[in-house]
């Protein structure tokens, strides 16, 4: 009977201490660190954004001015003495490369969050990964409903909605400029759809609908059969929701077959590569006079107005630590996404964790960034609501709409 | 009693006294005789245990150092034999290289430790018997419990026989999975090439529909409207758009679509099937599906269409064919499958020797361990009845030798003896010792009485020397008075010398306002006073009016450009008046600049106080006006609703009125929001958030952004234009600044600069130049100057002082906030603690001077 027991506590003792040996070789590799991304001396974040491709010029221009605001925090010692990093992955525009990019920046690279992507069908893929995995999803170049509705606090958008833009355009051409009959050109993929749907319900509000649409696939230049159904209908003026180039194809084959409504699109078409994308056509084909809605200041000092303390920072950022790049309104928005991300960082008391950065998003309720309003809550994802008109200058360029200008 | 029991108590005798005590029986010879019994039996019980636990000892180390470390061992080789076991299974479900690794590094760590465990149990020393030990035996035999369970030798023999055995099996398990891992290492690099070549065929797929999207985009467009390119100078004619060959061209495009959709998911197929036989026919279906995009594509062939189709095309054969192609890898993957398949039935039958093996190596230690646990156990019993019965008879022998010697000897008088001391050290000198018997405690007695007589003597002694010593002390603070007497002489005459140092005016006046006395510092001042001169003026009237009131009166004294501050006080009991003086010059012109400054400030908390005061009705206003927009929606609608039932002059007239309204309210809503811009900007203004101090380079800074306002102008109005001469101090170097707010001041006064040059060309025409002129210079260590001058219509004097007042605004309503210089002088005054002026004359240009500090100051919170 003794012996009985007096064997059974040695295997009882032999084999305690082998798990144990076991689990301490299984767990040896991975570092022991409060939160992914986050070391002693930096803060790593991950975008997925089209760096290639036809919308290029977007991803580009947001990762350069996520750059810049880190650049500028880290020449200043970084946020409580940690650098920020930014590992940027390219999808292409394609939601299937940015799923899998997505999950590369969480688990393989373990970044801290995501910020900065663009697109909606891309971010209709990646989202709901990060959002499981607890991944904050900082500003995305989205203004989809799908990323506002239903509440995620996960989710942080930086921007207005499609449709708040959409409503914008139509209020201006319907109810300031007097057009009756508004189409719409759109992508026909999940963003391309919501600009629609916000078009339309922007015109059933004043008792109206559109007066025809035309679409094209993502990623190609197909325009023309869009377009073939869009003159049959006559309208006086044309909603566009898609990318630069395509729209830009749009409006040169408009003026090539003398169809020359007001056209206007939105933020996403990325203003600046539209304007150059059109200006080395001939003089008609400039599209001089299209009107672009924005999401973000216009930032270049006006005379006449106080210039907004963020804009001179993005100037003056730009120059000592951007090398004086293009200060476009992508770039300012990539500037202000990071921006905000190092202000609500800033607000974390203690170690960074993501489900801190969570708080400080849901307690930045009456939070203006540098002059400019950027209010959160618990509920509330989107930070601003204000959107901007603009029209292409036919050199290239853009001005802030004046009304008067193009009447 | 013995030689050995007297020797010593002789030679303590002689040592101790010199009174001749010999041949005694002293205390050491009892006390030694008493111990010597004592330790007599204690070392006999001591003997018996010691051969005891020798004994015991001696069997369970045989236990311990050998039976219970094989039985351990033995368990862990039974352990790790099944924990490697186990492995052959999991490396069949092995999905990724990370597992592998894990799973490889597990086995490796098994392996190594079975076989330094076998090797271990193969070196251990061959088991000792017990010890024949003849006390024990003779025990044993008294008490009747002979102990015959002897242990031999033979079962270790069958123990090296099974390890022998058990290590063969080992080694062949480690082969067969070490096989197994390689096959897991192949399949998983498979598995992912697999992966990645069905992600290409969509992908390739994707390519293709889009390359297509353009090509029957154009076509459409063209079928219909003859427009190709858009260098086209004319659309095609009718006859040209609907030939035959357009409308085949339009088949040929849905064929290839159909069959490269085909053939991209049965490439994605054949990557996931579970079962090889299918491999075949999904081979056919690619071929077939290939061969008909391949003739599709030809009747295209010739056209740059179909150069932009082959690539996707080739890149489907390239996933499909071939070593690395879809088929092949898929095939190799079966193969690799079926491999595993039969090295797990060989490990299963391996594992099962394995086991048998483990088992009989626990068995066979498991029944050692026994035996000699049972044999331990019966020597444990014996020892302690044998050590019972000696710790009794120890005992009582030792309490018999401390009651008769020790208790009835030696303590009594001793007590007696104590009881002496105590009375000595509590002072009583007069009551002599007890003196009785013959031995130590005689002597001690004895001594006791000399020590006594001895105290009495010393006592009357230390009296004496205690007087000696205080008469010392005394001598010695009457020299230490002396010397001080002599040092307070030379600290007087310093004292006198204090008024006239005092670099502040310092007067005694008589009740009569003579002057008795003044400092070099009063005598400087002219106009102030002399000695022996009546002080007439206002420092006469103080001092008589101090005087009268018995207090102190307190006057400003002011000549010339300087200004004192002077305290007359009188003095109880005495006939004059001192005067105490402090110079406030510099005081007086630090205070007039702090009012100009604070004027400044608190004219901004005033803007924050208006700006919050007017958001909230201007909120309602933006909201109403909105709100009131939207009901003119409604109230159209309404009107629509029943226009039948209106008359149609009436419908036009509302009709009017509602557009007027509508106008009107857009107009609310337009102003309101700029208002709204204004209240925004006076709040930013009021909030003095301010940049965080870094490393600025003044000379790029300001070339940066003067360059940027002057870019940013032309940008807006291309008639604009402007010289700028820089003429930069290359030790200006580096200031510890914010940079962003010293940018938003050099734009804003250079973006006015510039404004007000270009105003100034267009009403003097082609004659005048616009020019603007920046300059810096270094201070040294004090900070930098930073000048931007233009040649423009220069300022009034009355606009010129108001300037940096917020809301003064010089251009039209609705064009400026005159926020700007505010907000800069604000940057500049109050974040960094420099400077800020202009200098200006009406037609002369105006001039902006920043002035630095190299370090901007802490904020504060």
């Amino acid at each position: 009977m003794a012996l009985r027991t007096l064997s059974h506590s040695i295997r009882q003792r032999l084999i305690q201490p082998v798990l144990a040996l076991l689990m301490a070789l299984t767990f040896a590799a991975s570092p022991v660190a409060a939160e992914d991304g986050v070391f002693t001396d930096s803060i790593t974040f991950g975008q997925s954004a089209a760096l290639t491709g036809p919308a290029q010029a977007l991803g580009l221009g947001m990762q350069r001015g996520v750059k810049l605001a880190f650049a500028a925090a880290n020449a200043n010692g970084g946020v409580k003495g940690r650098k920020l990093l930014l590992d940027s992955l390219d999808d292409r525009y394609e939601p299937e490369q940015a799923l899998e990019n997505t999950y590369r920046l969480i688990y393989d690279s373990r970044v801290f969050a995501l910020i900065g992507a663009v697109g909606t069908p891309t971010s209709k893929a990646a989202e709901p990964l990060a959002t499981k995995a607890g991944v904050p999803y900082i500003a995305p170049f989205t203004g989809a409903e799908l990323l506002r509705e239903p509440y995620r606090p996960t989710v942080v958008n930086m921007r207005a909605s499609y449709f708040q833009e959409t409503e914008a355009l139509v209020s201006l051409l319907a109810d300031r400029m007097g057009k009756s009959r508004i189409a719409v050109f759109f992508q026909d993929d999940s963003f391309g759809r919501a600009g629609r749907t916000g078009v339309i319900k922007a015109l059933e509000r004043r008792a109206s609908t559109i007066a025809g649409d035309g679409r094209y696939v993502r990623n190609s230049v197909a325009i023309k059969r869009g377009l073939y159904d869009i003159i049959k209908t006559q309208p006086d003026a044309v909603i566009m929701i898609g990318a630069y180039k395509p729209i830009a194809a749009f409006v040169q084959w408009s003026a090539k077959l003398g169809f020359n409504p007001t056209f206007a699109t939105i933020s996403f078409v990325g203003s600046e590569a539209l304007a150059e994308a059109l200006a080395i056509r001939p003089l008609a084909e400039r599209g001089e006079g299209v009107i672009v809605s924005q999401v973000v200041p216009f930032p270049h000092p006006q005379p006449g107005e106080p210039t907004l303390p963020l804009v001179s920072e993005f100037l003056s950022d730009n120059i000592l630590h951007g090398g004086n790049g293009p200060g476009d309104l992508v770039t300012f928005e990539g500037y202000v996404a990071g921006r905000l991300t190092i202000a609500l960082l800033e607000r974390i008391e203690g170690e960074p964790t993501r489900a801190a950065f969570t708080a400080a998003v849901q307690a930045a309720t009456d939070f203006s960034l540098r002059g400019y309003p950027l209010s959160f809550g618990d509920g509330d994802s989107q930070g601003s609501d204000q959107v901007y008109l603009t029209e292409l200058d036919g050199k290239g360029g853009l001005r802030p709409l004046r009304l008067e200008r193009s009447k | 009693m013995s030689p050995v029991a007297e020797g010593p108590a002789e030679t303590s005798g002689e040592v101790l006294d010199a009174t001749p005590k010999s041949r005694r029986f002293g205390l050491a010879s009892r006390l030694a005789l008493a111990f010597a019994g004592a330790v007599l039996m204690i070392a006999l019980a001591a003997f018996v245990a010691w051969r005891l636990l020798t004994g015991i000892g001696e069997q369970q180390k045989v236990l311990a150092d050998h039976d219970l470390p094989r039985l351990s061992k033995a368990f862990r080789v039974a352990d790790q034999s099944a924990r490697i076991v186990a492995k052959a299974p999991e490396f069949v479900s092995i999905e990724t290289e990370d597992e592998r690794a894990l799973v490889r590094g597990e086995l490796d760590q098994l392996d190594v430790r079975l076989t330094l465990l076998i090797q271990e149990m193969k070196d251990a020393p061959a088991r000792k018997n017990f010890s024949q030990d003849s006390l024990i035996e003779t025990l044993f035999g008294w008490l009747g419990q002979a102990d015959d369970k002897h242990l031999s030798d033979d079962e270790s023999v069958a123990d090296k026989n099974m390890l022998r055995t058990l290590d063969d099996f080992s080694w062949g398990m480690t082969a067969t999975l070490d096989q197994l891992d390689e096959l897991a290492s192949e399949r998983i690099a498979l598995d992912i090439s697999l992966r990645e070549l069905s992600f290409d065929a969509s992908h390739e797929s994707r390519r293709m529909n889009r390359r297509l999207a353009v090509l029957r985009d154009d076509l459409f467009f063209f079928l219909q409207t003859g427009w190709s390119t858009l260098d086209d100078a004319a659309p095609a004619p009718e006859g040209e758009r609907s030939s035959p060959a357009v409308t085949t061209l339009a088949d040929t495009y849905s064929d290839i679509a159909v069959y490269a959709t085909r053939a991209a998911s049965v490439l994605t197929e054949a990557a996931g099937i579970p079962s090889p036989g299918i491999l075949a026919p999904m081979h056919d279906r690619f071929d077939a599906a290939m061969e008909n995009l391949r003739r599709a594509n030809r009747s295209l062939s010739g056209t740059e269409n179909a150069l932009l189709l082959e690539k996707p095309i080739k890149g489907f054969d390239r996933l499909a064919l071939g070593y690395n192609g879809v088929f092949a890898t898929r095939q190799r993957l079966f193969a690799a499958r079926e491999r595993e398949q039969v090295l797990l039935t060989e490990a299963r039958e391996i594992a099962i020797s394995v086991a048998a093996a483990a088992d009989a190596l626990v068995k066979n230690a498991e029944g050692k361990a026994q035996a000699a646990a049972d044999h331990s156990e019966h020597t444990v019993k014996l020892g302690v009845k044998v050590l019972l019965g000696l710790i009794a008879l120890a005992a009582i022998a030792a309490f018999l030798i401390g009651w008769i010697y020790i208790g009835q000897g030696i303590v009594r008088r001793v007590q007696l003896l104590s009881a002496a001391m105590r009375r000595m050290a509590a002072g009583d000198m007069d009551t002599p010792a007890p003196v009785s018997g013959d031995d130590e405690i005689t002597d001690m007695a004895e001594s006791l009485e000399v020590f006594r007589q001895h105290a009495r003597e010393v006592a009357r002694l230390n009296t004496v020397e205690q007087l000696a010593e205080e008469l010392q002390a005394q001598n010695e603070i009457l020299e230490d008075t002396l010397t001080k007497l002599g040092l307070a002489e030379a600290e007087t005459k310093a004292l006198a010398r204090f008024p006239e140092e005092n670099p502040n005016p310092v007067l005694r006046l008589s009740s009569d306002r003579t002057v008795l006395y003044a400092n070099s510092a009063a005598r400087a001042v002219p106009g102030m006073t002399r000695p022996g001169m009546r002080a007439a003026n206002e420092i006469g009237e103080a001092a008589t009016q101090a005087f009268i009131s018995g207090g102190s009166a307190l006057i400003t004294f002011e000549t010339g450009a300087r200004a004192f501050m002077l305290t007359a006080a009188a003095v109880p009991g005495e006939n004059y008046i001192n005067i105490y003086g402090r110079e406030i010059t510099e005081e007086r012109r630090a205070q007039a600049q702090i009012m100009a400054q604070e004027k400044m400030a608190s004219l901004g908390q005033l803007t924050a106080g208006i700006a919050h005061e007017i958001k909230n009705p201007l909120n309602f206003v933006n909201n109403f006006a909105k709100l009131s927009n939207e009901l003119l929606e409604d109230l159209t609608a309404e009107v629509d609703r029943v226009k039948d039932a209106i008359e149609a002059d009436a419908r036009e007239e509302i009709v009017v009125i509602v557009e007027d309204l509508t106008l009107n309210l857009s107009r609310i809503e337009e102003h309101g929001r700029r208002a709204d811009s204004i209240v925004r900007g006076m709040l930013d203004h009021s909030r003095k958030e301010s940049g965080e101090a870094q490393e600025v380079d003044v000379n790029k800074l300001v070339s940066d952004f003067v360059d940027l306002a002057y870019h940013g102008l032309r940008g807006q109005d291309t008639s604009f234009n402007s010289a700028i001469d820089k003429t930069f101090d290359p030790d200006a170097g580096i200031l510890e600044a914010s940079a962003q707010d010293l940018s938003r001041v050099i734009l804003n006064i250079a973006n006015n600069a510039f404004q007000a040059t270009h105003e100034y060309k267009q009403k003097e025409g082609d004659a005048y130049a616009p020019s603007l002129i920046v300059t810096t210079k270094s201070l040294g260590a004090d900070g930098v100057e930073i000048r931007i001058r233009d040649n423009g219509p220069g300022m009034p004097d009355d606009v010129k002082s108001k300037i940096f007042e917020p809301f003064f605004t010089t251009k039209a309503t609705g064009e400026g906030t005159g926020l700007g210089l505010s907000m800069t002088y604000d940057i500049v005054a109050q974040m960094h603690g420099g400077s800020l002026d202009v200098e200006t004359a009406l037609g002369e240009g105006a001039c902006f001077i920043i002035r630095l500090p190299r370090k901007m100051p802490a904020q504060a919170v």
